[in-house]
């Protein structure tokens, strides 16, 4: 049985209420893209530790005796996916599915979710977080390279968004 | 979803009266610069480093290049901005204590602030370093928290405290980092 | 005074519990918000389903009012507080590559790992590209460090520094924003949401 989501207001609140806590507990807020950048740098680590020793960027995470995922944006993640889980659960909306808009197949929608991925990945090391890091969190902060970023990715989205409106409506 | 007009018309009221507290507000009461330098001193290092809650380097702001791999201490110039070379020494991990030697706090304040905002604890230690080790582990005079703090020391190794403290730097400069827990630095995304 | 962390020395371990919990609370408003749904996220961009900006800019406007109170009256240290640095050429530069990714993915990593966390397949597979697009920045790092590094306005460059007015008056000015946002996300979907049902 699915339930009605929450109003947007109270979910606002909610998160808003979480990256609170984050910063009074803890001196830090919310990210995301940077767990998933530190799993790539744990792997490579793994795999060829001279390669991530020599790389500058990547030697800042896992060189030396550091441990990429010894991080709170770690613990962090891996909450998320809980509290996501629980959600869905307790709302009846656990579903294996493919969201796609009307005019596309849901394989077409895989390859621009992964191109998607890609892209905003990649973006995200360039701002140096994703909308969690960047928007949320130094948006609540002030932080000034923030509210830049954040406001020209809205912008730019918009505009994407009509230029692929294909892919979803 | 339709938010019922009578609670969006509350949130936004409510939104409004923050605004104008917050536009009320003016200059916070306590400006940045009158925060003190670091909260702790020698006997709250000790007592730290006694109950393992805090790990610890020692960086030395006297003395000659040559002479920092027999003291094994990072040599930084008290002229130049401390905090790049402190974070590279320590490893970036958060909440350890960090003794400057060879300058006093009047001194290392403006260069210990980036530090402390990076929340480590900074003890500044006038002297040299020699005069440091002396006063540690043969505290003559010495007050009741280098007492402890050299006790604590003592207890540390055999061939002496205040060496077995400090990060050994072999030949060539390269700092040695042991590899411990670390909160990534202090944030990020 | 906060954070609490600091103030009251707890230990690595603590602070990952911490941030555990915190994750749980996140995440689970996240998904309550239905951002587990790329459709429903891209909706925002058409103007038929504005949940994205009513719950973004909720959640920054009840956090920042939250920091700048504790802040003024002395509860909370926002000189430890980590802020996210300022370098304008290589933010823009990913703003931009995040705008078209989020239009194209329809998912940000946040709201990704929500999707997983509730099955939805093209979820995983944004993911997916997400790690081979973090794969791909550090392994053409040394060609854009510089560029990564350029514009470097500052470590913990804020909107009332640089503009010169008080945290409070900028908070304020981030309220009416939202107010603003708000009332027009509202008259947008009444005039263009009719198309979902």
């Amino acid at each position: 049985m699915k339930k009605p989501y929450l109003n947007p207001y109270l979910a606002g609140a909610g998160i808003g209420l979480s990256l609170l806590a984050s910063i009074f507990f803890f001196g830090q807020g919310l990210g995301a893209s940077g767990t998933l950048m530190r799993g790539v740098t744990w792997v490579a680590k793994l795999l060829f530790p001279g390669h991530v020793e020599g790389n500058a960027y990547l030697a800042q995470l896992g060189g030396g005796g550091r441990d990429p995922l010894l991080n709170y944006l770690v613990f962090l993640f891996v909450g998320v996916v809980v509290g996501g889980f629980v959600s869905g659960l307790v709302s009846g909306r656990l579903k294996r599915e493919i969201n796609h808009g009307p005019r596309i197949t849901p394989s077409q929608r895989i390859a621009f979710a992964m191109i998607g991925g890609f892209l905003f990945a990649l973006g995200s090391r360039f701002a140096r977080g994703c909308t969690s890091g960047v928007a949320l969190s130094g948006g609540a902060t002030l932080a000034l390279g923030s509210w830049i970023t954040m406001l020209v990715l809205f912008i730019v989205a918009y505009v994407a968004a009509f230029i692929f409106r294909k892919l979803w409506i | 979803m339709k938010t019922p007009a009578v609670i969006r018309n509350s949130y936004y009221a409510l939104l409004v009266l923050f605004a104008v507290w917050l536009a009320l507000l003016g200059q916070p009461s306590r400006a940045p610069a009158d925060r003190p330098l670091a909260p702790i001193g020698a006997i709250d290092l000790a007592r730290m480093m006694v109950e393992g809650r805090r790990n610890f380097s020692v960086i030395d702001l006297t003395g000659s290049p040559e002479e920092f791999h027999l003291k094994g201490a990072l040599k930084a110039d008290l002229a130049r901005d401390l905090t790049p070379q402190v974070l590279e020494f320590v490893g970036g991990n958060r909440g350890q204590a960090i003794i400057l030697v060879g300058a006093s706090e009047a001194q290392v304040r403006p260069l210990a602030a980036p530090l402390v905002k990076k929340r480590f604890r900074v003890l500044a230690v006038p002297g040299g370093i020699g005069e440091w080790k002396s006063q540690v582990l043969e505290p003559a005079n010495g007050s009741p928290e280098l007492m402890a703090l050299s006790r604590y020391l003592q207890g540390k190794s055999a061939e002496g405290a205040a060496a077995a403290t400090l990060q050994q730097v072999p030949p060539g400069g390269k700092v040695q980092r042991r590899a411990r827990p670390s909160t990534g630095g202090g944030g990020g995304c | 005074m906060g954070p609490l962390s600091i103030a009251l020395e707890w230990s690595s371990s603590s602070e990952f519990l911490g941030a555990f919990l915190v994750g749980i609370a996140f995440g689970f408003f996240l998904e309550q918000g239905g951002f587990g749904n790329a459709r429903k996220l891209a909706l925002t961009f058409y103007f038929r389903d504005m949940t994205v900006v009513k719950v973004m800019f909720t959640a920054i406007v009840v956090a920042m009012i939250g920091s700048l109170l504790l802040s003024h009256y002395g509860y909370l240290d926002m000189d430890a507080v980590w802020l996210n640095p300022t370098y304008l050429w290589s933010g823009l530069f990913g703003a931009v590559l995040m705008g078209f990714g989020f239009a194209i993915g329809g998912y940000c990593p946040g709201t990704a790992v929500v999707g997983c966390a509730t099955l939805k397949t093209d979820a995983f597979f944004n993911i997916g590209g997400a790690l081979l697009g973090m794969l791909f920045f550090g392994e053409i790092y040394p060609l854009v460090e510089k560029f990564y590094l350029s514009g470097h306005l500052g470590d913990r460059a804020t909107l009332p520094a640089f503009f010169g007015i008080s945290p409070g008056v900028v908070g304020a000015g981030v309220i009416v924003m939202a107010l603003v946002l708000f009332i027009g996300s509202e008259a947008l979907e009444a005039k263009f949401g009719k198309k979902e049902q």
